[in-house]
């Protein structure tokens, strides 16, 4: 059927099981799946602007109940999230500014085509390697803690391959320096977070989507955040990001709500059979698994690039 | 659970089909028009939109949640 708006041609059905299937990954991973979703839409023959605005309108649907959730459970650092929001914001609107630029030139689609791409792949080298890394790592631990005597069996405390990082990070003196009490974080440079923001906003802009890919990470990796905690703020600042990125996209003609619409109520259902599904399926193993979705994401793009025929 | 989730897919299915509907049916050539028309318009009701069908579908998968919670005690 048309979506007269981005003038898409889509099988609604077609939607529907990708918004489900995203919601299912969703669920699952505890991810947003824009890696997914964006180059769905640009398969089905969506204009790259429209991909980006409409997907952002979409991840600001599916986040609000999730973050509501993790709000409820207390995983979220409210003062981390709207110190966020000043670097957030702008990052969206330059990615926005991006996406008008290059429409004004006629590429925008194979530049946010190839740029999806690195990204999708960056994402799933990254992944790989760290999660091998921390298999590792949580093996020679676990090894140890065997030969110690009285040693607890159920260590529940982040393993992470990368947690030098952070706390070089945390040593740099750039005032004005705060605290993340809620983070456990004594003292932190409050421009580290605003470049952290500022970076994931840019990626929201540009690509669309919550760009918890790059956020999550630099929130656990590079911040220093729990991982819980990570999850929950990163979730709040998706709302951010995508609230805002979903007006300025709007407003400059890139966001087809009707098909975010419909792309949503699939999700909402497949978000539930994701959680139950983690109920059988869990451990560190996990993440291994993820690697080869934003792959595929990169797939779908590729084959749009090539062949030039978008499926409805 | 996993039985009732395949109960609770089946009347979401046809909750969302009809729900489609009037959303394709009512709001399509609406929102076509404000689209073209009004830009600024357009922008500030696309966020209340999905933020709306959030909800209401949060709503609707709590219902059925909670009649699910109820049939298995």
């Amino acid at each position: 059927m048309d979506f007269p708006i981005s003038g898409a041609h889509i099988n609604p059905a077609a939607l529907i099981a990708t918004g489900f299937f995203v919601g299912v990954l969703g669920g699952f991973f505890g991810v947003g799946g824009s890696f997914l979703a964006g180059p769905a839409l640009f398969f089905f023959g969506v204009p790259m602007n429209f991909v980006v605005g409409t997907d952002l309108a979409h991840i600001v649907g599916k986040s609000i109940t999730a973050a509501r959730e993790h709000a409820k459970l207390g995983q979220i650092d409210f003062k981390l999230g709207l110190l966020m929001m000043a670097g957030t914001i702008p990052g969206v609107e330059a990615g926005a500014q991006a996406i008008q630029y290059l429409k004004r030139h006629g590429n925008v689609d194979q530049v946010v085509a190839f740029a999806f791409i690195g990204v999708l792949v960056s994402v799933s080298v990254f992944m790989a390697w760290e999660s091998l890394s921390t298999l590792q790592l949580s093996k020679r631990q676990k090894r140890n803690k065997s030969n110690r005597i009285g040693a607890s069996p159920s260590g529940k405390r982040d393993v992470s391959a990368l947690a030098g990082i952070a706390k070089r990070i945390h040593l740099l003196e750039l005032a004005p320096m705060i605290g993340l009490p809620k983070s456990g974080i004594k003292r932190i440079s409050l421009w580290s977070i605003l470049v952290v923001a500022f970076i994931g906003g840019v990626f929201s802009g540009f690509l669309g989507g919550g760009a918890g890919y790059i956020r999550m990470p630099a929130l656990v990796y590079l911040l220093g955040i729990p991982t819980h905690l990570a999850v929950g703020t990163d979730l709040f600042e998706v709302i951010i990001s995508g609230g805002y990125g979903t007006v300025t996209h709007a407003f400059k003609g890139n966001v087809d709500i009707l098909i975010a619409l419909v792309m949503h109520t699939g999700g909402v259902i497949g978000a539930q059979l994701g959680a139950l599904l983690t109920s059988y399926f869990h451990g560190p193993r996990i993440r291994l698994a993820f690697v080869p979705l934003p792959l595929a994401g990169a797939g779908l793009i590729i084959y749009t690039l090539y062949t030039g025929h978008p499926m409805g | 659970m996993a039985l009732w989730l395949l109960i609770e897919l089946v009347i979401y299915s046809a909750f969302v089909a009809a729900y489609y509907f009037v959303v394709l049916l009512f709001l399509r050539d609406w929102l076509k028009y404000i689209f073209d028309a009004h830009k600024a318009v357009y922008a500030i009701i696309a966020l209340p939109l999905i933020i709306g069908q959030a909800a209401l579908l949060h709503f609707v998968t709590l219902a059925l949640r909670k009649l699910g919670g109820e049939k298995s005690n």
